[in-house]
């Protein structure tokens, strides 16, 4: 019987973040909307904030429009300033494909 | 899905998140959304319902795999066939990575083996010395080609080649890394004939490139359709990994690594940029032409394959490249003859690629300009005609290619930034050489293995 010992060689991982506790309820909540203006995400995006606005008392969706957009600028340390500053309480992030 | 699970492992989190997944008609253009309408409210219970599955952070290191078979032959197949259901190889045999050989590797750097190059994106997963080791032992590599490798990935790694994006993209993007300096004659990095395909006499570049991908999938993941979207993957096996024929450069002609990076002549080093196609350009005429209307004619035919309407052009318009041209020592010495020096040919070239505006907006590429990250570029959208680069200078002119007039090789870009890397070597290099020497034959002008 032969034995081969060989590395994993998808390397190391390390987790550094764990992902926010969830909201009890999106009522009364500030939700913004940050897209990266592909695959349809000022269509699809839209229709969520609509469902949000017609579903949740006191709800308020920002859209994504008021934020910078694009793969490059959503992914900037200006733009969680700029949520954290609108006091959002979550975020709903479109579209990959 | 796999692109979202990979790009929050980049980021730190664990492989998991909220998220609502469709196929892929709602998000083409013109799509019917009916399909999303009916699932709206998903989303919101991805802000309130959902668990994710860790609760705690903390570095996770496999373990070394331990494969038994009955004899040294049977043990490989299964391990090519583990790696396989793994997801890890290409398809082709790998060398087993044991500790033996990845200590053999390891013998071409000085630097420690847990020494950090970074995470490769989107996966996020951690390389290190040794990390690129196990995967050049695994590519069939040599020591000797270890340092080219590790410059090659530091590269691929700075920042401004954004490789979370070429990784993950539909694009079927590839790196290109150009090697100058003496180390590519020594550990047999071919610069001439068939410099992007498999060379006996050459075999480092494509030992490297496969590492690279490996790297690049493995470590990184981007698998196909998981985590990278790459439709067609074309030059994905070994990527394009070749040195500059420095010893063809016409006179007072710089190499790449000088031209791009200012490093100096002799110097050891990989410039790296990322490509998302390549094309052969026959560029020779008849042969009854006057020599300088032959020299015009051919750089037209060059500057029409650069002139397309290609959107990647918008991410390296401001400070990356449009791509690279290679060219043999045939060529380079015939048109310096004929007076044109690197530059001027660059200047010809993105003058003759320029699209007029019309053009530019009848191919919709005026959206996609005007859609690009820099503001430079954005800028551009409204010039006429509309150059595929912001300079001539950051056209990447290589001489590279067997020694023969009739081809170019165009390689176009997708790249932000062209990166350049000086490239260390280990103190025991010349003992390295002497081995390689040793194991496959000298290495001469002309290689015989």
């Amino acid at each position: 019987m032969q034995s081969l010992e060989v590395f994993d060689p998808s390397g190391a991982t390390e987790i550094t973040q764990l992902h926010a506790p969830r909201l009890d309820t999106l009522e009364g909540k500030t939700v913004a909307l940050l897209s990266d203006d592909m695959w349809q995400a000022h269509r699809i995006l839209p229709l969520i904030r609509a469902h949000l606005e017609e579903t949740y008392a006191g709800i308020t969706v920002l859209s994504e429009t008021e934020f910078p957009m694009g793969n490059s600028a959503m992914d900037r340390d200006e733009t969680a300033d700029m949520l954290a500053a609108r006091g959002v309480d979550a975020v709903i992030v479109g579209n990959a494909s | 899905m796999g692109v979202v699970r990979n790009a929050l492992a980049g980021l730190g989190f664990d492989q998991d998140a909220p998220m609502i997944t469709f196929p892929i008609d709602p998000f083409l253009v013109g799509s019917d959304l009916t399909p999303v309408q009916e699932r709206v409210a998903e989303f919101a219970d991805g802000l309130t319902g959902w668990k994710a599955r860790s609760d705690k952070t903390g570095m996770r290191q496999p373990p070394k795999l331990s494969v038994d078979a009955n004899g040294y032959e049977a043990a490989l197949d299964k391990m090519n066939r583990q790696f396989l259901m793994n997801a890890w190889g290409d398809g082709l045999p790998l060398n087993a990575p044991t500790e033996e050989r990845v200590d053999w590797i390891l013998k071409g750097t000085d630097r420690p083996r847990d020494s950090l190059i970074g995470k490769i994106m989107p996966r996020g997963g951690i390389a290190t010395v040794e990390t690129l080791a196990v995967a050049l032992g695994l590519a069939g590599g040599r020591p000797e080609y270890l340092p080219v490798l590790i410059a090659a990935m530091e590269g691929i790694l700075d920042p401004g080649l954004e490789h979370d994006k070429f990784q993950a993209t539909s694009g079927s993007t590839f790196p290109v890394i150009i090697v100058n300096g003496p180390i590519a004659q020594k550990i047999r990095l071919n610069s001439g004939f068939g410099l992007l395909g498999p060379d006996p006499q050459h075999p480092a570049g494509a030992s490297i490139g496969r590492a690279i991908r490996l790297l690049l999938q493995n470590v990184g993941g981007a698998l196909p359709g998981v985590g990278t979207m790459a439709m067609y993957g074309g030059m994905r096996y070994t990527n394009a990994v070749f040195a500059e024929d420095e010893d063809g450069l016409p006179d007072g002609w710089e190499t790449v690594a000088t031209e791009q990076h200012g490093f100096p002549r002799g110097a050891n080093a990989v410039t790296v940029y990322v490509a998302t196609g390549a094309s052969n350009v026959m560029r020779r005429g008849v042969g009854k032409e006057d020599p300088d209307e032959e020299a015009v004619q051919s750089l037209h035919r060059v500057a029409r394959y650069l002139r397309s309407p290609s959107p990647h052009y918008t991410h390296g318009w401001a400070n990356g490249s449009p791509g690279a041209l290679l060219m043999s020592r045939v060529v380079a010495k015939q048109l310096a003859g004929l007076g044109w020096s690197k530059a001027k040919i660059k200047q010809f070239l993105w003058e003759k690629s320029s699209t007029p505006h019309a053009e530019v907006c009848e191919t919709g590429m005026k959206q996609w300009i005007e859609q690009a990250p820099e503001p430079a570029t954005v800028e551009s959208a409204t010039m006429d005609p509309w150059p595929i680069t912001r300079t001539p200078e950051q056209l990447i002119l290589c001489v590279a290619g067997g020694h023969h007039p009739t081809h170019n090789f165009w390689m176009q870009g997708n790249a932000p930034k062209v990166a350049g890397m000086m490239i260390d070597l280990p103190a025991n290099w010349d003992a390295l050489i002497s081995e390689a020497d040793e194991d496959l034959g000298s290495c001469g002008d002309v290689c015989a293995i």
